[in-house]
Parts: structure tokens; C-alpha cells; sequence
């Protein structure tokens, strides 16, 4: 029953996997993008007024959110009417210009005090000409704003009669016009149209990208970072379609050597040969079963064909993720295997009602699951239309916290009715299951007849299904229910259903059942008559 | 996704009806169209039944959580105020200088951290919540923990109707970039959705997660800079914050809303980029243990 196995191969694929996913924080953490130091320059105040012949501060705040690198602030300012005397690292009082210069800015705000002493009246400036403040590291420019001016008014006789701002302004957009860049621009233009050539071009715009990727070291993260994206991407998919083909996991090697082996049969074989079946059905029986089944009924509705199913029980529960982890690179999960189900085949034809019986544990409910679609056998597979599929199964699903109203809908809404149908059937399904006054309470003061009778109103509320699976349900609340809920279910057999279900009742199964079903450890053991079956499935427990 | 629609029997009775009699070409387009228009309003049919399952389970989510208290729902509204004025109490004076309107800027970071929590913390124990469910269902397992996902949006309906309060209490101007934070929103939830995939598919396997996630989220919400501003932090710190995901949505949010200027264009990179990293790791986790997942409820 339990199969150990153990493989010890250092995965490079998953160490790469992990790999990738450190480098790619690595490259997320180190791409500095958002934050440079946010700076500002700023004056004390908005204008400033002064006497003629007076001496005035000006204030000039460097503000910072965390400390700089080098910087260097120009201030241009009204040479004519104000003369400079002292604050700032240097002057040039024939231009207009104050620089103040340092190694830092410390975090908060630094002020320098600025004298000047006014000579004339008039409306006198100072502005911020131009400044930068790098970061901290000295590589990169902090983010920088300004107020860039304040107006001064003096008082007095206006000596100097022009406005000083426009002829500096003037002068500086002049000198600029004629700067020594344009003419250099014009140069390589020329010579690229003359003799270069295409190829040549190529390199102009290559050396231009990379000179302007040199000057933007964020862009280039951000490249590289999508890059390193499209690769994961590319890596996981690749990865994952490679082992989409493989069954239940990696760990499991009886079928992993079967993995290139397109031919199932031959894995079923395999299998076999790894932990041979006790063959108990009686194959000429089987076989007279089958063609009693197509005669009479025709078509079959379920075909489960060689349905091997194995739980991995894994071991690892109680070490921790780091074990786990360590243990996944290096492919040295260990499992014990638990086969659920064992090659099991049979065919269910339209019509039939199959009983399937059991001791506990002996894979019956994991059958249903399979049938059902909820689980994928590990070897084999089951045809059936899962749309057709009604399962019924006892009070599951209820929430007791939540009025029996609500739950009507909740569940009505899972087993795949519409809002509509359940709108004009919930009266019908209130008195079925005989709560009408109840409705409004809550499902946990029920008891547990009347959950499980409100679960059987439910379920059973559409039109008959073609499918119907029972899992236990047709001991459901006292006599009188259980009589109706027989006949209902009846009514479904008889309105073409075909049913399969599991019960421990002999009773149930011998008197509904037009075939029976018996797995006994995951094996198939014997599907015959239901009488026939049930008098050997007692004598196997009896004895 | 294939197995629950498996449809092969009825494909093999088509064939077999196609062959017997149907040989005329123009019978076998029709049949063909037909067929395509039956798929597309199952198909229809199906979506409209997935979205009743996913409201049905999300109004029991939401009933279920405020199942004892007599102001319901009322309390996604009452408790991110609440949360505002004890915080602004005790910070806004301390950030004055940094953060203009403190409790705008805190609301605004509380609303979208809870909706990123909300999404995750609840998934993730939706699989072995609703194991009968799961069982009983048709639909796609998926679909338990969107349900999950769903309900904690809409409770961040509810918590935006705190926010707007609070905007308008502080005469926020709307502007033009406000229509941007449903787009940061969406970005967030897509996130969420990857992250939920995971955790929900780890939880199934580790029961141990549990705790361990809400280590993390306490973690990560110190790194979300909700109730500071990140400007205080050194500048290692800031790069993490930075990159923190849930910071990122935090912070163009409230540019949208706050600042009302459109975010660096690496911000809403750095965003795209994790949410659908995000979306496509958890779905390929997801699928790839999905029938694992089965086996072990």
C-alpha cells in the first residue's frame, strides 16, 4: 500500500528559478529611481521693501529632506541699485551674481543671510539664476525647486532710471544664441549627409543611445529591469509547459519513466507490475454484464477507464518552509504513496441506478470525486458530460451563521442554479423540505434533520439531472422524509437519470440499484447483480 | 479549467450523427453554427452564473463579518475615521512640516493598504474554508477565492466613501488625474489577485502561512509609509519603500487624489510591471497545484 521513494538530483532549473527571483530583487532594490533629495531653494519672504542708502538682510533657505552632496547656487541680482557686502561664498559684482557654494546641505533647513546696502531707489530684484545640488554621493542631482524671484522696493530717488532685469535678461539670451553647441550641431549634420553613409548613421544614433542611456542611469535600470521581467516571464513558461505533461508530480518515478511513453496501456501495465493487482472480477461475467448493459440500454453515459489514483502523503508537515525549501532545489521531497484507487474500469449506461459499496476507506467517496471531476485521477481518465453531473451529498455547505433563506440561495447558487430559477422554485423547495416557517432563522438552530432535509430540497429542486451522484443520502430525517425523498429520487431514476451512489444500506442498494459496484482497498473487486454483490461484500466482512 | 467542461462524450455523439447521415457540406455549416451560437450563449450563461455565485458568496462574507454587530456594514465606513483622527492626533503635529494635510494623506494610504489586506488575508484561507463547497461546485475553484477578493473591494467601496468625506471636509480640488486612481486601484487588485493565488495555494500545503503572512503584513505596512512621510526615512529605506508594491499604489494615489499631478512614469512602470509579474507567477502556481490541492483537502 505505501511506497517510499526518494530522489536526490540538485535541480538546476529550480536553484536558476531562485536564483532569478534574488537577482530580480537585487535589481528592484538597487534601481534608484523615486527618491533623489528633494531640495528648494527659497527666499525669507515674497518681496522686500528697504530705505534708500539703508542696509537690509536678505534670507536665502536652502531646504533639504536629507543631507546633499556639492552644491552651488548663482543668484543674480540688481547690481545698479544694490551693492553686495557680505553671506555669500563669492561675488561678481560687475555681473550681478552671488554664488553661494558648499560640500553639503545638511538635512532641514540651511539659511544664509545676505547684506546688502541699497543705493538707489526704484523696484530692484534678486532672483535664483541657476544652481546644483547633487545628492549625497555626489553622482546624481537632487530634485529642485525654487522660487525663483523676489522683487525689492526701495524708497527714494531713483538714480539708475532702466529696469536692470530686462538688459541682464537680454544680454544673457544674446550670449546663449551664439553658443559654441549649435555650431558643433550644425557640423555633424553636415558631415552625415555628405560622405558617411547609412552604416555610419547606424553608429551615430547607436553612440547617441548610449551616451543618452550614460546620462539617464534610471532609464537603463528600468531596461534592464523589463528585460530581466521578459526573461523570468519567458523562463517560467517555458518551465512550465515543459512539465505541464507530467503527471500528478515530479516526485512520482514510475511514472516519470513512463513520461515519453505516449501509449497509456503501457503505462498501466507498469503500474500493475510495481504492485500487481489481485484480479477478482471475474472477466467473462464482466463481459456478459456489458453486453446485457448495451443491449438493453445503449449508451453509456460514464466510461471510467483504468482510473489509478495515488496520494502523495507527504511527510514534510511538520518541518518548516526552510526545510521544505532546501528540500525542493533539491528535489528530495519525501512521499509516501497511498494508492486510493487501483486501475479500476467499468461503464455506466444510461438508465442504470449503480450501487457502489464498501468498507470505509476503501476509495469510494475519492471515486465520486473523480467522477465528478473535483479530483484527476493520476493515471487514466473517466468520459463523462460533467455538465449533466448533479451531486448530492449531506449537509455540507451550510452556513450557519446565515438565515435559512440565504443559504437556499448560496447553495443553490453553487450546485449551478440560476437566480431566476431559484426566484420561482424557492417556495417549491421551502415545502418540500417542510420549513416553511423557519426560513428567517438561523441554519445553526436547526437541527440536524432539518439541515440535511432543507440540503435534499435543494439539491434535488432542478429538473431530474441526466447525471445524479449520491453520496449517503438516502437516509436522510425520519420516516416520512425518508419515504419522500425515496420517491423523489425515484421519480428522477424514472425521468431518465441515471444514478450512481454510494451507501452502507444493503437495504437501499439491493432494492434501488440495478447494478452493483463493490472496491474493496482501491481494488475493483466485483460488479454484478446488486443481491449477488452484497451477499459476497457480507460474507468478505463477516469473515 | 478543462477538466469540470469536459464535453467529450457529447462531441463523440456529434461525430458519430455527422457520419451516419449529415454528409451535405452546407448541413455541416449550419449544424456548425449552430453549435458555435449554442457555445456562446453557455459561454454567456456560464459567465452570468459565475458572477451570481461570486455576489451570492460575497453577500455571505460580508453578513458573516459583521454577523453580531448592530451598525453592519456601516463599519468599513466608521472605523478608517476613526483610525484617521486617533492617528492624526497624535502624528499630524509631528509631521507637520513634511505632510500638508495630514489626515487626507493618511486616509488616502489607510483605504488602499486595508484593500490590498483584505484581498490577501481572506483568499487565502478560502480554499480550505469552503472545502465541501468546493467539492459540491461545478465552478472553477478559482472562484472562491475571487468571491474573497470581490468582498474585500467591496468593502473598499465603502471605505471610499469615508475618504470622499474626508476630501471634501478639507476642500480637496478634484482634478483631471483623480480619474487615474480607479486605474491604481485596478492595478492593486490585480496584484492582490497574484498574491492571493499563492498564499491560498501555499496555505492548502502550510498551515503555518497563516501566521507567518500576518508577520509579514505587519512587516510590509511598516514599509508602506501609510502614517509618515517617506522623506524621513534614510536613504536605503526610502529605495525599499520605494519598491514596495503596495507603497507604490499608496503613493500614486495620492498623487492622484492629494497632490493632483500625474506620478513619475517609473512609479506606474514599477506598478504595471508587479501586478501582472505578480498575476501570472500565482496563476502558474495556482495551476500547477491545483489538482495537488485537491488531493489534500
Amino acid at each position: 500500500m505505501f511506497h517510499n521513494n526518494r530522489i536526490n538530483i540538485i535541480s538546476y532549473g529550480r536553484l536558476f528559478c531562485l536564483v532569478t527571483i534574488c537577482s530580480f530583487m537585487t535589481i528592484l532594490l538597487s534601481c534608484n529611481t523615486v527618491y533623489a533629495a528633494n531640495a528648494d531653494i527659497a527666499f525669507g519672504s515674497d518681496s522686500y521693501t528697504a530705505n534708500s542708502g539703508g542696509t537690509f538682510p536678505i534670507g536665502v533657505y536652502l531646504n533639504s529632506n536629507e543631507s546633499t552632496g556639492e552644491f552651488v547656487v548663482n543668484l543674480a541680482y540688481d547690481n545698479k541699485r544694490l551693492v553686495y557686502e557680505s553671506g555669500a561664498s563669492s561675488v561678481d559684482a560687475d555681473k550681478g551674481v552671488i554664488t553661494i557654494r558648499g560640500n553639503s546641505i545638511s538635512a532641514g533647513s540651511t539659511r544664509y543671510w545676505l547684506q546688502f546696502r541699497a543705493v538707489s531707489g526704484g523696484d530692484a530684484f534678486i532672483k535664483v539664476r541657476d544652481y546644483t545640488i547633487k545628492n549625497s554621493g555626489n553622482n546624481s542631482n537632487a530634485i529642485v525647486t525654487t522660487q525663483s524671484k523676489a522683487p525689492i522696493h526701495i524708497s527714494g530717488n531713483d538714480t539708475v532710471g532702466y529696469d536692470v532685469e530686462r538688459t541682464l535678461e537680454d544680454t544673457s539670451t544674446n550670449q546663449n544664441t551664439s553658443s559654441l553647441d549649435d555650431e558643433v550641431d550644425d557640423y555633424y549634420e553636415e558631415n552625415d549627409e555628405s560622405d558617411k553613409g547609412i552604416l555610419s548613421n547606424v553608429w551615430y544614433v547607436i553612440a547617441d543611445f548610449m551616451t543618452a542611456l550614460a546620462a539617464k542611469p534610471v532609464a537603463a535600470l528600468l531596461m534592464i529591469l523589463c528585460i530581466a521581467i521578459v526573461v523570468i516571464i519567458v523562463f517560467i513558461l517555458v518551465y512550465y509547459f515543459k512539465n505541464k505533461d507530467s503527471l500528478v508530480g515530479n516526485e512520482n518515478d514510475a511514472i516519470k519513466s513512463n513520461k515519453n511513453n505516449s501509449n497509456r496501456n503501457n503505462i498501466v501495465t507498469n503500474i500493475d507490475s510495481l504492485t500487481p493487482v489481485p484480479k477478482v472480477v471475474d472477466n467473462k461475467r464482466l463481459k456478459d454484464i456489458e453486453r446485457e448493459g448495451r443491449e438493453n440500454l445503449g449508451k453509456i453515459v460514464i466510461r471510467v477507464k483504468h482510473v489509478t489514483m495515488v496520494y502523495n502523503m507527504s511527510g514534510s508537515d511538520a518541518s518548516g518552509l526552510k526545510e521544505y525549501i532546501i528540500q525542493w532545489v533539491k528535489h528530495q521531497v519525501e512521499y509516501s504513496k497511498l494508492y486510493a484507487l487501483r486501475d479500476v474500469s467499468f461503464n455506466v449506461y444510461r438508465g442504470e441506478v449503480v450501487g457502489i459499496i464498501g468498507s470505509n476507506g476503501s476509495g469510494k467517496s475519492t471515486l465520486l470525486k473523480i467522477v465528478s471531476g473535483a479530483l484527476k485521477p493520476t493515471l487514466g481518465n473517466v468520459d463523462v458530460n460533467r455538465r449533466k453531473i448533479q451531486i448530492l451529498t449531506l449537509g455540507t455547505g451550510f452556513d450557519m451563521e446565515l438565515t435559512a433563506r440565504e443559504n437556499v440561495y448560496l447553495n443553490g447558487a453553487i450546485i449551478g442554479y440560476s437566480k431566476e430559477f431559484l426566484e420561482s422554485h424557492y417556495e417549491e423547495i421551502v415545502a418540500f423540505a417542510e420549513l416553511e416557517d423557519y426560513m428567517d432563522q438561523k441554519v445553526k438552530t436547526f437541527s440536524s434533520g432539518m439541515v440535511s432535509r432543507l440540503g435534499f430540497a435543494i439539491a434535488t429542486a432542478g429538473d431530474a439531472a441526466e447525471i445524479l451522484i449520491l453520496d449517503e443520502v438516502l437516509s436522510v430525517g425520519d420516516e416520512s422524509f425518508k419515504k419522500k425523498s425515496l420517491k423523489r429520487i425515484k421519480e428522477m431514476i424514472h425521468g431518465g437519470s441515471t444514478v450512481l451512489m454510494v451507501s452502507h444500506s444493503m437495504k437501499t442498494i439491493i432494492e434501488n440499484c440495478t447494478k452493483c459496484v463493490w472496491i474493496e482497498k482501491g481494488i475493483l473487486k466485483m460488479i454484478d447483480e446488486p443481491k449477488v454483490v452484497c451477499d459476497a461484500y457480507k460474507n468478505y466482512s463477516n469473515g | 479549467m478543462s477538466s469540470p467542461n469536459d464535453d467529450s462524450i457529447t462531441k463523440y455523439g456529434k461525430s458519430n450523427r455527422f457520419n451516419s447521415g449529415l454528409n451535405n457540406v452546407g448541413d455541416y455549416r449550419r449544424r456548425k453554427r449552430k453549435n458555435f451560437i449554442k457555445k456562446t450563449v453557455r459561454k454567456q450563461r456560464d459567465f452570468k452564473q459565475y458572477f451570481f455565485v461570486i455576489r451570492e458568496l460575497t453577500k455571505r462574507e460580508i453578513k458573516r463579518k459583521y454577523a453580531r454587530s448592530v451598525l453592519g456594514i456601516l463599519w468599513s465606513v466608521l472605523s478608517p475615521l476613526l483610525f484617521m483622527i486617533v492617528l492624526s492626533l497624535i502624528f499630524s503635529t509631528m509631521f507637520r512640516r513634511s505632510i500638508e494635510n495630514f489626515p487626507v494623506y493618511y486616509i488616502i494610504g489607510h483605504t488602499l493598504w486595508e484593500l490590498f489586506s483584505e484581498a490577501t488575508r481572506g483568499p487565502m484561507t478560502a480554499l480550505v474554508d469552503n472545502k465541501t463547497l468546493l467539492i459540491k461546485s461545478k465552478l472553477p475553484k478559482q472562484t472562491f477565492i475571487l468571491s474573497r477578493i470581490y468582498t474585500a473591494f467591496v468593502n473598499f467601496l465603502y471605505t471610499c466613501i469615508a475618504m470622499a468625506a474626508v476630501m471634501l471636509f478639507f476642500r480637496i480640488q478634484p482634478t483631471i488625474y483623480t480619474l487615474l486612481f480607479p486605474v491604481a486601484v485596478i492595478l492593486c487588485l490585480i496584484f492582490s489577485t497574484g498574491v492571493s493565488y499563492i498564499i491560498a495555494t501555499v496555505y492548502v500545503f502550510f498551515g503555518d502561512i497563516k501566521h507567518l503572512y500576518s508577520v509579514f503584513l505587519r512587516m510590509l505596512m511598516w514599509l508602506s509609509a501609510i502614517f509618515y512621510p517617506v522623506e524621513r526615512l534614510s536613504g536605503l529605506m526610502q529605495r525599499v519603500v520605494g519598491n514596495n508594491p503596495v507603497y507604490l499604489f499608496i503613493h500614486c494615489s495620492r498623487d492622484c487624489l492629494l497632490n493632483g499631478v500625474l506620478s513619475d512614469s517609473s512609479v506606474w512602470i514599477k506598478m504595471i510591471i508587479w501586478s501582472f509579474a505578480m498575476l501570472i507567477i500565482g496563476i502558474i502556481v495556482y495551476k500547477r497545484k491545483e489538482n495537488n490541492i485537491m488531493q489534500r483537502l
